[in-house]
This record gives C-alpha cells, structure tokens and sequence, in this order.
C-alpha cells in the first residue's frame, strides 16, 4: 500500500494515486501528497483509485480533509477510476455530492 | 560394385556380353533367360542396370520392361534394349515401354561401355536427388512442427483479448503465417477497457517476435489497472531490453473509461486516427505525439497521455499505414485522404465500406504489408464478471466459523486482512471478498474504537483531532491487555439464497449506536452507515454488546 502523486506538464492538475488498501495507516502519507506546494501550485486535483483494493470510512475522512484544507470549489477535486465496491461506498455516504467521482 | 542384369534367352549372346562387360569394369554380372526369370532376378538382386533382349518368348523384354518400371517406382533402374531390330516403329514401341535406351545388335563395344557408363551416372544423380529430397522433407516437416508450436504460443498470448463486436470491429490481414501487426484489448478490474495496437518493423516471424512481450507486458498491467502511460513506459523498457536495435514498435495504447466516456492515448509513430461523431461529422485527427516504442531509453521516454472527453457513439478509427500504403495495378497510394474521404461521406457501416474500397483499389494487386482497421464505438464498457458465477445450490451444506481476535492480534499489523482471507476460502464467499473486506474493517474498527477503547466519534471532527486521534489510538493499542473481539459466521440457505450471517462481540463496553448524521461534513459515525449500505440487515442485541449483520452472498 502506497501513494504515488504526479504533476502534470503545466502544473496544472496533480495526480495522487493510491495503490492498495486506502485506509488509516495511509494517513500521513496522504497528507503529505496533498499538503505542499504542488497542491496549492494545481489547478485541480485528481485521486486516481484505479490500484485501489478497498477503502475503509477513515479514508472517507481524510478525503473530507483534504477537501477543508485546500478549500477548493465543487468539481475542482476529482475522483477516478473507482472500482464497484469502492463506488458503492461513495454512493452509501453521498459523497458524490461533495466530490465529483467518476 | 556396380551389379548388371543381363537378359536374353539365347545363351551365347548372355556369355558374349557378360564376357565383355567383364572386360569393361568392374561390375557383378547377373544373368535371365527369359521375361519372367529378369522380373525374379530384378526383384532378388536389384540391379543398378539392365541389358535387355527384345524378342523373347513369352514375356518379351518389352512386357518385362514395363513390369520392372512399374516397381521400381521413382528409383531410376535404367533398362538398355540389346536388339537386332531396326524396324524404327519397334524401337519406338520399346522405348514405350519403359526402356531408357537401345543398343543394335552386333554391338560396338565402346558405344556399349559409353551408354552404360551415361546411365549409370544419371542412376547416381538419381539417387542422390532422392538423399537429398529425403533429407529437405525432413526438414521441411521440422520447420512445420515448429511453426505449429510458435502458433501455439502466439495465439495463447493474444487469445485473451476482449473484443466486443457492440464496442470493437477490427481487421487483421497479414503478408505470412504470422503478423508483425498487433492489436489487444482487454477490460481492467476498474471498468475500463484498454487497446494497444501497432506494428513492429519488418514482416514475419521476427516481427512477430516482438508481439509476445508487448501482449505479455500488456495483460498484467491492465490486470492490475495501471495507466495508460505507465504500460507504454513499460512495452518501451522491454522492447529496449529484448529487441535489436533496428527494430521498433509503432503503437497506439488507450484507455476508454468504464463509463466510455473519457479517452486516454499514448500514440508513438502511428498515422493519424479519425474521430467521428454518431452522425458523422469529423470530431478531431489524432496525431502521433512521439516516437515509436523500443527507441528511447527509460530516461528519454515521454510518457505524456492525450485525453479526450468522448460522447456516446462517438467512433474513433484506427489503422496501420499499410491501409494508407496499398497500392493499385498503377503503384498508386490509397492514401489518407481517400480514406478520411470514405469515413466522412459513408452514411452507416463505415468500418465495411473502407475494407470494401480498399479490397476493390488493391484489386489483384496483392496488399504489400499488413494491414489493420480498427473501429472503437466508444459507449460504456460491459462489467467484467467477477470470478466464477456463484450457482444457487438449495442442499449447500451450512457452516459456522468463529475466530476471536485477542490484544496482541490488535497489535499486529492486519488482522482484518487475515480475517477476511480466513472468511474468504470458505465456499460461496470468495466472490465477495471486496465488500466483506470493508464490512470487516468497519466492524472491526467500530468495535475496536468505540467499545474497547472508548474513544467518542466527536474525537474525530477536525482535521487536527483527525489525526490526534490515530496517534492516541496506537497508544492506547500498546497498552491494551485482555481484550477480545469474537466473529461468528454463519452461512446457511434460505428460500432462495446463501446468506451469511455475522454476530460480533467484544469485551469493551459495547456499542452505543452513533446516531448517524446525514451531513456530509461529519467525520465520523460512516462507519455503520457503510456496514448496512452493503447488508441486508444489521441490528443490535445484548444490551447492545452483540452487533448482528446479515448479507446476502
């Protein structure tokens, strides 16, 4: 379990991919992908779970945090690439509402 | 030793001429006085040639020669007539008959000697034709052997594709047994579909060489969902690894979303794809951004991706530029704008209309190198099917399972991995394992969290107290002694389903039940929200203690 981030050509959308298990032991390393100079340089944001095995209602919670702390507009932070368990569970606690997934 | 069939039913011409083919060489003389007896001799002592007396009676020689022919089948026995006719009709009736020469009786002992000497050659030249013919069969039907077995291997790694014929039409035509064209697609876990398509340098086997590690590279990485740039990064490391230099891949790899809706392409060195609305219209040309794959080293690779947003029925096409390169009876190119032509004024069924223009433009003029077509009708991705299909089974036998999760498990890294994994290898549950991963975690940290611990949900509302709170979490895990958590799993058949049933206990203080709060700004208090998202059932019993879920497998 790991996060990869990349910043596109013109620094205009950063990438932070999550590989694995998405839950509380990622917490740091979480923060650190979004809480530097990359983040506040991009435009918008991109969580890709396209390696994502699963997340847990922690990881729910640091989503939740990243979106106060960069305190960006609706649609401005996607998330891609979700696999069905992992929808459902964006469905089941409406965050579709707050999070443009895709 | 050259062995020689003498015939002749008169024994003084069979004394004369052994006596002075004695004189000519050295050769085994064997004798016949008749027809019948020369078939016997031919058949026992298989000569390397016979001298043959026409007027004999019974089988004459030119009976016997025809039999003897017939056995000797693609051997060369030469058979030279010794006769006193002249009478050209007979001579040509003899030589008919399956004799190679005559020789006029009384016989010139040296025009005798150069006839034999002629035959005999040509008898050797034979035979060695026939070594060597022998020995080119057999080679030929090694090189068979193994071109069926790299078939084999080829078709084992490129059979896996998916291709939907409602998302994907495809062409494939090529110069020789096998194709230095590729094309692959196949669904990811996450729902989308991926395409690599291209065309090594050169025809053939060694071309084909090329297409086992791409379609290798390629299956495991969609396999595991990974980007588009990522696999053509990968191909390029390979092909740089495996390929002379000489040799490179042009390639088109993309990735149409689960929902068909967003298009990535990495494009190396391809001609241009068209992207065509439903109605027709030219939507975009997509150029080739970089170089072919297998040229640059990993440090000056450029991964960079193209994205497209992408509306229903949109059709994107591609080809290989042997579609542009084929040539007509006068050398001319179909070309790019012949074919842009046919895609924008064809009113449906484009994909067919191109084959169709191209196979009457290339007309007898054989197609000079090969040649894909490939239409991608861009529309959402069917779900792959997870697993093998659970068959409803009324008589499936039930089944209980308990596992206790005691302090010094709660410290060690993943125990809810390891539960799931135990749950998992249980019959009819497999299939399940992503939901029952994350009704197992949440189970697991409500119980852990909120009973054992006793932290309250508020603790978590901020994001500073977010992660204060994992950190008093990890200490108090340290000093925790004498805590368990108890599953029980109990799977069993009702009217028309498996259910699996899940009772959780734990030694904390139980739970209270977090009253959820629908906004979404809380931070807490999901958990139980998740666990009956995905269950039929959840409820408390035990004065609270005991958390009971009921899901349906």
């Amino acid at each position: 379990m790991s996060i990869e981030t990349r910043l596109s050509e013109k620094n205009s959308v950063l990438t932070i991919s999550i590989v694995g298990d998405f839950n509380f032991l990622l917490l740091n390393e979480f923060r650190n992908a979004y809480n530097n100079g990359d983040a506040s340089k991009a435009g918008k944001i991109i969580v890709d779970l396209r390696q994502t095995l699963s997340i847990d209602s922690s990881a729910l919670g640091m989503l939740i945090n990243m979106q106060r702390h960069l305190n960006k507009p609706n649609g401005d932070i996607r998330i891609i690439n979700c696999n069905d368990v992992v929808r459902k569970i964006f469905q089941i606690t409406h965050f579709e509402k707050k999070f443009n997934i895709e | 030793m050259k062995k020689i069939l003498v015939v002749d039913d008169i024994l003084t011409n069979r004394i004369l001429l052994t006596k002075t083919l004695e004189t000519l060489g050295d050769y085994v003389v064997v004798e016949a006085s008749n027809g019948v007896e020369a078939i016997a001799q031919f058949e026992a002592e298989s000569p390397d040639l016979i001298l043959m007396d026409i007027m004999m009676p019974d089988v004459d020689g030119c009976q016997a020669a025809t039999i003897i022919k017939e056995k000797t089948g693609d051997d060369y026995t030469p058979i030279i007539f010794v006769t006193a006719l002249s009478a050209e009709s007979s001579l040509a009736r003899a030589l008919a008959s399956g004799g190679d020469d005559f020789i006029s009786k009384p016989f010139n002992v040296e025009v005798l000697e150069s006839k034999i000497n002629a035959h005999l050659r040509i008898r050797d030249l034979n035979q060695l034709v026939k070594i060597k013919n022998k020995l080119l069969m057999r080679l030929n039907q090694r090189l068979s052997n193994e071109q069926e077995l790299i078939e084999h291997f080829f078709e084992n790694a490129i059979q896996q594709s998916f291709l939907d014929d409602k998302l994907i039409k495809y062409h494939m035509s090529s110069l020789s047994a096998f194709n230095g064209d590729i094309f692959l697609a196949e669904r990811a876990p996450h729902g989308g579909l991926y395409l690599v398509m291209g065309d090594f340098t050169g025809h053939g086997l060694t071309a084909a060489m090329g297409t086992l590690p791409v379609a290798m590279v390629f299956f495991k990485m969609v396999a595991k969902s990974l980007s588009v740039d990522d696999i053509a990064r990968e191909i390029n490391a390979q092909l740089i690894k495996l390929m002379p230099p000489s040799m490179f891949f042009v390639a088109t790899i993309l990735e149409l979303s689960a929902r068909g809706d967003i298009l990535t392409m990495w494009m190396g060195g391809m001609p241009d794809s068209y992207w065509l609305s439903t109605d027709g219209n030219l939507k975009g040309v997509i150029s080739a951004q970089h170089m072919p794959l297998g040229i640059l080293n990993d440090d000056e690779f450029d991964s960079t991706t193209q994205i497209f947003n992408i509306e229903k029925e949109d059709k994107l096409y591609f080809y290989s530029d042997g579609v542009i390169e084929a040539k007509n009876s006068e050398g001319e190119l179909f070309g790019e704008d012949r074919l842009k032509n046919i895609l924008l004024t064809s009113n449906n069924n484009r994909f067919d209309e191109v084959l169709n223009q191209l196979h009457i433009f290339a007309g007898k003029n054989n197609q000079n190198d090969d040649i894909t077509l490939i239409e991608l009708n861009c529309h959402a991705i069917p779900a792959l099917k997870s697993g093998t299909e659970n068959i409803f089974d009324k008589y499936a036998l039930p089944w209980n399972i308990t596992v206790t999760i005691s302090a010094d498990e709660m410290r060690s890294p993943d125990p809810v991995s390891k539960l799931s994994t135990i749950l998992c290898a249980m019959p009819y549950v497999s299939r399940h394992k992503g939901v029952l991963h994350v009704l197992l975690s949440e189970i697991y940290s409500n119980s852990l969290d909120h009973s054992i611990l006793q932290f309250h949900s508020e603790d978590k509302s901020d994001e500073e107290h977010f992660a204060e709170y994992y950190k008093k979490r990890k200490d108090l895990l340290l000093r925790l002694d004498d805590a368990s958590i108890k599953f029980n799993f109990r799977f069993f058949v009702e009217n028309d389903g498996h259910f699996l049933e899940m009772k959780i206990w734990d030694s904390g203080v139980g739970y209270k039940q977090v009253k959820e709060k629908s906004s979404d700004e809380v931070l807490y208090g999901r958990g139980l929200g998740i666990i009956s998202g995905f269950s039929e059932k959840i409820s408390f019993s035990d004065d609270g203690k005991t958390l009971e879920v009921l899901y349906r497998l």
